[in-house]
């Protein structure tokens, strides 16, 4: 497994190389003023997050199927074919 | 390709959203997605290259020779991956989703858990396999510089591994990639030097006449199991398809990797460890390296074989807290508690490491009970239900009236055709005490178990569950009522 799926499942690596707190991570601080400030900033955070989430929603509802690029029957062929027809035939070839 | 290869020329960077999309659960747009052919060709086989082969070339080691494990490994490989990933891949490719989403129109936003329970537990089994492969490591190094030691190290090295994984993913995960680009390539430089070994020192001639180490009475069961191995070890990369396909621009690229690399690579790296264990008659890829390489080149492979193995222990228990957070009672729980409650189900590797190392395989097949039944319930709904078309604001709706709703968040009918797959998987071949039904010598476990969900849901989705759409469409619902992201 590569490091690749870490970013899979949501971490984020930041330009300088190095990785940012996990998400949601433990701070450490305490106190209600904080608390009452950061609750506000996440609501931002989250207000904007899902803003981004209806914009792409939008775009990419709006895509044709052709923008995505085509997988055609010659394609299932092949993949039948490779993954399937031939394994299944060298199964039963060797079985003795 | 590492964290390294995200490269901020290619204008991706302009979107405000890019990170929580590429790295998050945003749908990723075309524009920002990272592979193109030569690097999902790239990635993939980075992917496909691991410690793990090496571990079911040598479970496959235990059932067959040479020649029909060859067979097994590569055709099965070839069989399970694409069962996994054609709905996950072109699904997750068309919408830009990761894998969880691309479940959530088949099992209910709340019933998506249990595949992500699925993952979980599969990750971390491979987490406990690859602790005492470290463990095993350290025993034999100590042993090939003159410092024999009792099997109780191999549980202080499983110890020791843990502890070392756990303070990576809390203190030090950014070595992780510093050390990912450098384990891949030479894993692959590890499997060509052995390959050279195996032919140059032993020859096709000798591997082939090896016998299996522990193979059961009857010669077509043995067979029949290392089939089932096979088409397992394809079906376990279900939880890295998603990822690598909705970070590609068309669905040839989400596909066609996929297979070339994952099956057929991967098979291929399998083979190399199966020929090992043959030659060396042991499946622990630990014992290989000194009889294979001589002393020096042996340790020295057994030390990058154990880094590699911390390592990817430590990706797999950070991504499994990753996947956590996608349960709600865990969005908030501080990281190194998460951390600790990940590693804490691995602790019996210390206690019984080799007692539990035995049953490596039985684990491997477990897989094959987890995901065959997902994957066929996937196909069905993917294609001939939804007709590769999903509703893609209703996957983040997690209100009551969401299309993907279904009953409390459940979707009963493909919970139950996964219960059936899995019953049926074990009537036909139990993992645990290795017995095969007749039947399993022409249906494989696995296919049955993709087939026959597939086919109860699918039938009983058109037939008997409610058709209509709960909620408006899209175009007639302006915004997210409760979004779930």
């Amino acid at each position: 497994m590569s490091i690749d799926l870490l970013h899979g499942l949501g971490w984020r690596h930041s330009s300088s190389g190095r990785f940012p707190l996990p998400p949601l991570a433990w701070s450490g601080m305490s106190g209600q003023p904080t608390n009452d400030h950061r609750a506000n900033a996440d609501r931002t955070d989250r207000d904007r997050l899902v803003e981004d989430l209806e914009r792409r929603i939008v775009e990419l509802e709006a895509l044709d199927d052709s923008d995505v690029g085509r997988f055609t029957a010659l394609d299932w062929f092949f993949c039948i074919t490779g993954s399937i027809v031939i394994p299944a035939i060298a199964l039963w070839w060797f079985a003795g | 390709m590492s964290a390294e290869g995200f490269d901020p020329k290619a204008g991706r960077s302009d979107s405000p959203g890019h990170e929580d999309s590429a790295f998050g659960r945003l749908p990723l747009l075309i524009g920002e997605r990272e592979y193109k052919t030569a690097s999902a060709h790239t990635t993939c086989f980075a992917y496909a290259i691991a410690t793990w082969c090496f571990l079911t070339g040598g479970f496959v080691a235990d059932l067959v020779g040479a020649v029909q494990g060859v067979v097994c490994l590569i055709a099965g490989n070839m069989i399970g991956i694409f069962l996994t990933t054609m709905a996950l891949g072109l699904g997750c490719q068309r919408y830009g989703i990761e894998q969880m989403d691309c479940c959530t129109p088949a099992f209910g936003q709340r019933g998506v858990k249990i595949p992500l329970l699925f993952y979980l537990i599969n990750m971390l089994g491979w987490s406990g396999l690859l602790l005492v492969m470290f463990g095993n490591g350290i025993h034999n190094i100590l042993g090939a510089i003159g410092y024999p030691m009792g099997e109780w190290v191999v549980g202080l090295g499983v110890a020791l591994g843990l502890g070392l994984a756990y303070l990576i993913v809390t203190h030090g995960v950014h070595w992780l990639s510093v050390s990912n680009s450098i384990i891949t390539p030479g894993l692959g430089v590890l499997i060509v030097f052995m390959f050279y070994a195996l032919i140059h020192d032993h020859g096709w001639n000798e591997i082939a006449a090896a016998l299996p180490l522990d193979p059961g009475p009857k010669p077509l069961t043995n067979y029949v199991i290392a089939i089932e191995l096979g088409i397992a070890s394809g079906v376990s990369w279900w939880g890295g398809v998603g990822f690598l396909a909705r970070n590609t621009r068309s669905q040839r690229n989400a596909i066609y990797p996929e297979i070339i690399q994952l099956g057929f690579s991967g098979s291929v790296a399998c083979c190399i460890g199966l020929f090992s264990a043959l030659v060396v008659q042991s499946n622990d890829p630990t014992e290989w390296m000194v009889p294979l390489g001589g002393v020096f080149m042996g340790v020295l492979a057994l030390v990058f074989v154990a880094l590699a193995n911390v390592t990817s222990t430590a990706v797999s228990v950070f991504a499994s807290g990753l996947a956590m957070r996608h349960i709600k009672m865990f969005r908030t729980t501080p990281w190194w508690q998460l951390m600790l409650l990940l590693v804490i189900p691995c602790a019996p590797f210390i206690f019984w490491p080799a007692e539990l190392f035995s049953m490596g395989d039985t684990f491997l097949a477990y897989n094959g009970t987890m995901y065959a039944p997902i994957s066929g319930i996937l196909f069905a709904d993917y294609f001939f239900l939804r007709k590769q078309k999903l509703n893609l604001r209703a996957l983040f709706e997690s209100d009551p009236s969401g299309e993907y709703y279904y009953h409390r968040g459940f979707n009963w009918l493909a919970l139950g055709a996964l219960l059936a797959g899995q019953f049926l998987y074990v009537f036909l071949y139990n993992p645990i005490t290795s017995e095969i039904h007749p039947l399993a010598q022409y249906a494989p476990a696995s296919v049955a178990s993709f087939a026959v969900p597939a086919m109860i849901y699918g039938i009983g989705m058109r037939w008997f569950a409610r058709r209509e759409p709960l909620a408006p469409s899209p175009c007639e619902r302006p915004r997210l009522i409760s979004p779930n992201i």
